[in-house]
């Protein structure tokens, strides 16, 4: 299942081999998934030692399968699989394809084994692998300047939280050092934690909140859920979960660090919909998740998380709201919607219960995400371009794209039955159980609400630009790639647009039917597992280990969630529906919100000002010091000796006298320096 | 009667000085032999000085004697290269002051 | 007497320089033949080596040489004939040996008196061998000179338009610098009491040289070693020689000088300086810190600045070597675990980006980066080894500079706690100046002169894949480096056996 790299020399096979090894994967991830949510214990293997250092703290590459892991390598591999097979019909007229099936199988390796890391140096190693990946799938087009450009910046960005989340790693490890026997690397120190009730299998519980802080007594290292004792490294536990937020953001597209996943969009539709929608932007709630543990201890860090993740809910919606681009707008909606996960997490770890809140959505939000990439992708493969306002009515040529699409943005908008109705809500009723116990919580709360309804505005702006209307509002050549490749297909260039083959149909259907039903799996017992912490909700009543109750503020919450997305829905067909397009008038007052929108919070023109030319200023700079300074002093010491010497040249005069005065001034000084010199000397280089 | 080691010591010296002092301000190639010849015979005034009054058992007596004997030999044999070159310098230069003979070469 | 295989190590290093110098027009057979029988006396030799046996240098071989006696009727002080290899050199005498190879195949092609230049390739490496195996100070300091030589002539010969400037610049530079360190040298040896120049029992000595040294004497030696080796390092301020040798230099004599020549000022820190001189060490400790931080930003942010690709990979070897020093400086058994292991990835990689570097003059006939784009569309192998190159020395991981990188932050994590964000930031600057530089190197649409342009040639190929598979290789598995460098008897000295590190 980690290799999936054969297959360079196969010419136009190689597509439908990825599909194989992908499907073998599945296969096996599936079968792992099921041994997880059978067994007793997470699967745990650490056999494989990395690197051995003297003192005794060794590296190791071991295989944990947890509940959490067991969920991710689902998504992935069912993710991972359509998308590979999709790509057999959307990337046919690409040149590079075997690299494209490379990149991209590497990265699946990678992502998988990611997940099935057991300590956060391996969980390092393949994060960044997964990085490189991103890093070479969106400059996939390495021609285009644009796309070799977006490449450097995802992985500068992603960098900058890299090496906080090392650092962050490195002061779990003080906090928690001596803890356990390989060192507080390792992400499940319970391994042989007891399993919480007979036959149900293992529980968040177990692996995770329920150990003690190094100060406890070693005897009980168990302790009861949610009575984290006070812990003696606080400052550093809650600096290192900012650290580890930091990598999280990173590569999630979280606030200070979001700019690189607009810029993404630039590869390849496929890879928005795997890597920058379904997986390895997940990879960082992942981190959040399994790192709830560590997290429990500092409420602070908490706090912050919920800060971040609900502010860049918002912030991530409202700017989807004016791109004219339409991959943009689903990356914008990835943003906001990675920021409620990320909130979420936050929430968790602040109420000290289970991630499964954020799991969930995180499960959801990967099929109908990758679903609306597919959708869009498909459209841009048969429009062939990728500007909103040029496109329309589309519906009626084709009609399975837009119903899939549909489904995908309902489900994000969070309209019952759709999945995301679902993972909403338990993540609002999260959100507002955390109201009355975390400070300026029920701001966080209104941030979340508000979020719910401008995702609705922004993914039907986009649905109603698209497929509403009667036609093409600017026909421009349709079946050409979007980007200028130059060896692109010139096709035969159809006058009427028609649906893509079955090989891009078929993912679409089957993102969709799991967008339609994926949010009733945790109610499968086995399902319910991998989603620790998680009370399942609908419509008041929820489902918390195993026994229903109803609690009418949750009814009432999800009556006004839906109400909220329902009101987008509308305001979104009021403003382009039916072949609508509403261009704010040019003496609106909001224009200057639209301008500061439009370019994104100025967030990418200042990064570019402060970051980008400062530090090449002062490199610059750098450069100048150690041309003229430092070399300078080198050469002033090279010019300083010629000089000297052709100074001390004129010493030698030939003249016999002279050499006799310079002998004998030697003889002086020789004699004073030993009769006087040596004893002065002598006590301070020991004795000599 | 025995002359004191002072005053042998000092006449040395003195000696040494009045040497050295020729040599550092002497021009004429002759009188900077004989400057040199004086700071010779300065250092064998004090191996006598110190034969006769031996520093340490077994250095006297014979010893530094024999070495002042050696030194005259050599002072005389550095006498006569002095002058050899001294001639052959007159012979080429037409001089013998030594602030023009100021290069190895012709 | 057991005949070492160090010694038929030497032997073959050695003779293979005379023999390649003067084989005249086939001397490429006789130098790819003699560093192909180096590389395998190094096999060899690995595996002789015991891995559990930590109490001393294996593989000795100790003959008397001559006695140095300084006055007649005082104890003479023995200079020895010494070879042995400890954990720490053996990885050093691997890279060497691996490289000097690569970089023989890489310049197959060599016309411009190809005997005089393999022959001075492989007195390169001879003497950079030397210097590893060496456990004399007098034998090490003759190999070190020897290594300087050779050098001096293959930049002042073979290098670029303004070689005897980068030549006179690079001898008079580290010979300063060697002069100096070997003053401290005798110094130690004299003022501390040895009695011999052999050091095989060194730091059983250590106990004697604290109290025969005294404080001023310690810190003093400790300050010239530093000078000494840390410009051969190169540290920042006395790093300027560095790029313009490298960038004056013919390929192999770079990647000689970045792989190899670099790791014996390291080298002799860890041997000599830190270990011997420990109050020197204790007083010094915050100069080398800020001397390491300052050489790891410095190095960092020139990359950024740099338009020739050598003298960016000239200024990132400063950034990296920076990290060594401050493992160094650390002075635990992680942190010299980490230096030792920073010290063979930069080999490594500083080798491939070397040779990307000359292969890249060759095709496009200039390393400037802003005047050639596109390297991918036309020169697609060239561009994927620059990307293999660069993403290795950023420090991904499976590639060689993760394990180690990652090592040496650890240890600086533990022995100096926040301040590890020094580096750790600088590594972000790392990945800008790489990937910038491969942006507008490798990708966006083609510039820069493209008639002429060809593919990598085949010996530069198999050079390249050659260092790119071992980059790979040991980057997947960096215990098969790592695991020799424990068994060293340094890691048995009183004060560092806890991985505290601070002597009592």
């Amino acid at each position: 299942m980690l290799l999936g790299l054969a297959g360079r020399r196969f010419g136009r096979a190689v597509g439908w081999i990825a599909v194989a090894f992908e499907a073998g994967a599945l296969v096996s991830g599936f079968y792992v998934a099921l041994a997880e949510m059978g067994a007793a214990l997470p699967y745990h293997d650490q056999s494989f030692v990395w690197l051995n250092f003297p003192g005794g703290t060794r590296f190791v590459l071991g295989t944990l399968v947890s509940p959490l892991g067991a969920l991710m390598l689902l998504v992935i591999n069912v993710v991972g699989l359509l998308v590979v097979l999709y790509s057999n019909e959307y990337m046919a007229h690409e040149e590079g394809l075997p690299r494209y099936y490379a990149e991209l199988m590497l990265f699946l390796s990678a992502m998988n084994a990611l997940v099935l890391a057991d300590n956060y140096l391996e969980f390092i190693l393949f994060w960044e692998l997964v990085g490189l990946c991103s890093y070479l799938l969106i400059g996939f087009f390495y021609k285009k300047p644009e796309a070799a450009s977006a490449a450097k910046k995802a992985f500068v960005v992603t960098r900058v939280g890299d090496v906080l989340f090392l650092a962050g790693v490195f002061l779990f490890f003080a906090s928690f050092a001596g803890v356990h026997g390989v060192g507080p690397i390792n992400l499940y120190p319970g391994t042989s934690c007891p399993s919480s009730a007979p036959g149900t299998g293992p529980t968040w519980a177990c692996s995770g909140f329920v150990f003690a802080p190094p100060n406890a007594n070693s005897a009980a290292p168990f302790l009861a859920p949610g009575t984290v004792t006070g812990d003696p490294n606080g400052a550093l536990m809650t600096l290192g979960g900012l650290f580890i937020l930091g990598g999280a953001a990173g590569k999630s597209a979280q606030f200070p660090l979001h700019t690189w996943l607009p810029d993404a969009m630039e590869g390849p539709t496929t890879v928005s919909a795997l890597i920058h929608a379904a997986t390895m932007v997940a990879a960082g709630i992942f981190l959040l998740a399994i790192t709830t543990i560590y997290l429990g201890f500092t409420p602070t860090a908490a706090l912050v998380i919920l800060g971040v993740g609900g502010f860049t809910s918002l912030f991530a919606g409202t700017m989807g709201l004016v791109s004219p681009d339409i991959k943009r707008v689903i990356a914008y909606s990835t943003i906001s919607q990675l920021g409620y996960m990320t909130m979420a997490v936050g929430a968790s770890a602040y109420l000290v219960v289970g991630p499964g809140a954020a799991m969930f959505h995180l499960f959801t939000h990967a099929f109908f995400k990758s679903l609306l990439f597919l959708a869009a992708g498909s459209v841009i493969h048969v429009v062939g371009t990728q500007d909103l306002f040029k496109m329309g009515g589309l519906r009626k040529a084709m009609p399975i794209t837009a119903g899939t699409m549909l489904v995908g943005a309902l489900a994000l908008s969070g309209i019952f039955p759709f999945s995301g109705f679902f993972s909403k809500d338990d993540l609002l009723s999260l959100t507002y159980s955390a109201t009355s116990k975390v400070p300026f919580g029920f701001l966080f709360f209104a941030l979340s609400v508000a979020a719910v309804l401008l995702t609705a505005l922004y993914i039907f702006r986009l649905w109603f630009m698209a497929f509403g209307g009667d036609g093409l509002r600017e026909p421009s050549a349709p079946h050409s790639a979007p980007h200028a490749s130059p060896v692109g297909s010139p096709g035969p260039s159809p006058p009427a647009l028609h649906e893509p083959s079955w090989v891009m149909l078929a993912p679409l259907v089957v993102l969709a039917a799991i967008s339609c039903v994926a949010g009733f799996l945790p109610l499968i017992p086995s399902f319910s597992h991998l989603f620790p912490g998680l009370s399942w909700g609908l419509f008041g009543y929820s489902l918390v280990a195993g026994v229903w109750t109803f609690s009418p503020a949750d009814l009432v919450l999800s009556l006004v969630s839906l109400s909220l997305a329902f009101l987008g829905l509308g305001l979104a067909w009021a403003f382009w529906g039916g072949g609508r397009v509403y261009r704010m008038p040019a003496e609106s007052p909001l224009r200057g919100l639209h301008g500061l929108l439009q370019h994104r919070y100025y967030f990418d023109d200042a990064y570019d000002a402060l970051a980008v030319q400062g530090i090449l200023a002062l490199s610059k700079a750098m450069d100048w010091v150690d041309r003229y300074v430092i070399d300078g002093t080198v050469h002033g010491f090279e010019q300083g000796f010629s000089r000297l010497s052709s100074r001390a040249r004129t010493l030698q005069t030939g003249i016999v006298s002279n050499y006799a005065l310079w002998l004998v001034t030697g003889l002086l000084v020789l004699v004073i320096f030993f009769l006087y010199g040596i004893p002065y000397l002598a006590p301070l280089f020991g004795g000599g | 009667m025995s002359i004191p080691l002072v005053d042998l010591l000092g006449l040395s010296g003195g000696l040494f000085a009045l040497g050295i002092f020729g040599i550092i301000t002497r021009r004429n190639f002759i009188l900077l032999l004989i400057s040199v010849e004086i700071v010779m015979n300065a250092a064998i005034l004090n191996f006598l000085a110190f034969a006769y009054y031996p520093p340490a058992p077994g250095l006297g007596g014979v010893t530094g004697q024999s070495v002042a004997v050696v030194l005259v030999g050599l002072a005389a044999t550095e006498v006569a290269v002095g002058l050899a070159i001294v001639l052959a310098l007159n012979r080429l230069r037409g001089t013998i002051n030594v602030a023009e003979a100021i290069q190895l070469k012709l | 007497m057991l005949v070492s295989p160090l010694t038929l190590l030497l032997a073959v290093a050695f003779v293979g320089a005379g023999a390649t110098f003067f084989a005249g027009p086939k001397a490429r057979w006789v130098a790819v033949i003699f560093s192909g029988a180096t590389v395998a006396v190094v096999v060899y030799t690995l595996t002789q080596f015991q891995l559990n046996f930590t109490l001393s240098y294996q593989l000795l071989e100790v003959n008397h040489w001559f006695t140095f006696a300084a006055l007649p009727g005082a104890p003479g002080i023995s200079v020895d004939y010494a070879v042995g290899v400890d954990g720490i050199s053996l990885p050093m005498v691997l890279l060497s040996s691996v490289v000097t190879l690569a970089a023989v195949v890489y310049h197959w092609e060599e016309e411009n008196a190809p005997g005089p230049f393999f022959g001075l390739l492989l007195l390169v490496n001879a003497g950079v061998l030397g210097v590893f195996v060496s456990l004399d100070v007098l034998l090490f300091f003759v190999f070190w000179e020897v290594v300087l030589i050779p050098m001096f002539f293959l930049i002042g010969r073979w290098g670029g338009a303004r070689r005897h400037y980068a030549a006179i610049k690079f001898f008079v530079y580290t010979h300063v610098a060697s002069v100096v360190m070997f003053v401290a040298l005798l110094a130690m040896v004299f003022l501390g009491g040895w009695g011999t120049f052999d050091f095989v029992n060194l730091y059983g000595l250590q106990t004697l040289n604290q109290s025969a040294l005294s404080s001023v004497t310690q810190v003093l030696l400790f300050g010239s070693l530093l000078f000494g080796f840390g410009v051969k390092l190169p540290m920042v301020p006395f790093h300027t020689w560095l790029p313009d040798a490298h960038v004056e230099a013919p390929t192999g004599g770079s990647v000689l000088l970045a792989a190899v020549l670099l790791k014996m000022g390291a080298y002799g820190l860890i041997r000599f300086a830190m270990p011997l001189l420990p109050v020197g060490r204790e007083v010094l400790t915050p100069l080398i810190f800020f001397l390491a931080f300052l050489s790891i930003v410095w190095g960092a942010f020139l990359s950024l600045a740099q338009r020739d690709l050598k003298r960016l990979v000239a200024y990132s070897s400063i950034n990296h070597m920076g990290i060594v020093l401050l493992a160094i400086g650390l002075w635990t058994q992680v942190g010299v675990l980490a230096a030792v292991l920073l010290m063979f990835a930069h080999g490594l990689v500083s080798a491939v980006l070397f040779m990307v570097s000359g292969s890249m003059h060759h095709a496009y006939g200039t390393r400037d980066i802003p005047s050639v784009g596109g390297m991918s569309a036309y020169t697609p192998r060239l561009s994927t080894m620059l990307m293999v190159g660069s993403l290795a020395s950023l420090g991904l991981p499976a590639l060689v500079s993760f394990p180690a990188e990652f090592s040496a932050f650890f240890a600086t994590w533990e022995g100096l706690g926040l301040l590890v964000l020094i580096p750790l930031t600088a590594l972000v600057v790392t990945a800008a100046f790489y990937l910038w530089m491969m942006q507008r190197l490798s990708f966006g649409p083609p510039r820069g002169s493209t008639l002429k342009t060809h593919d990598l040639p085949t010996p530069e190929l198999v050079a390249l894949s050659l260092m790119v598979a071992l980059v790979v290789l040991y980057g997947i598995l960096p215990f098969l480096v790592a695991q020799y460098i424990p068994a060293s008897p340094l890691f048995h000295i009183p004060c560092f056996s806890g991985g505290g590190g601070v002597c009592p």
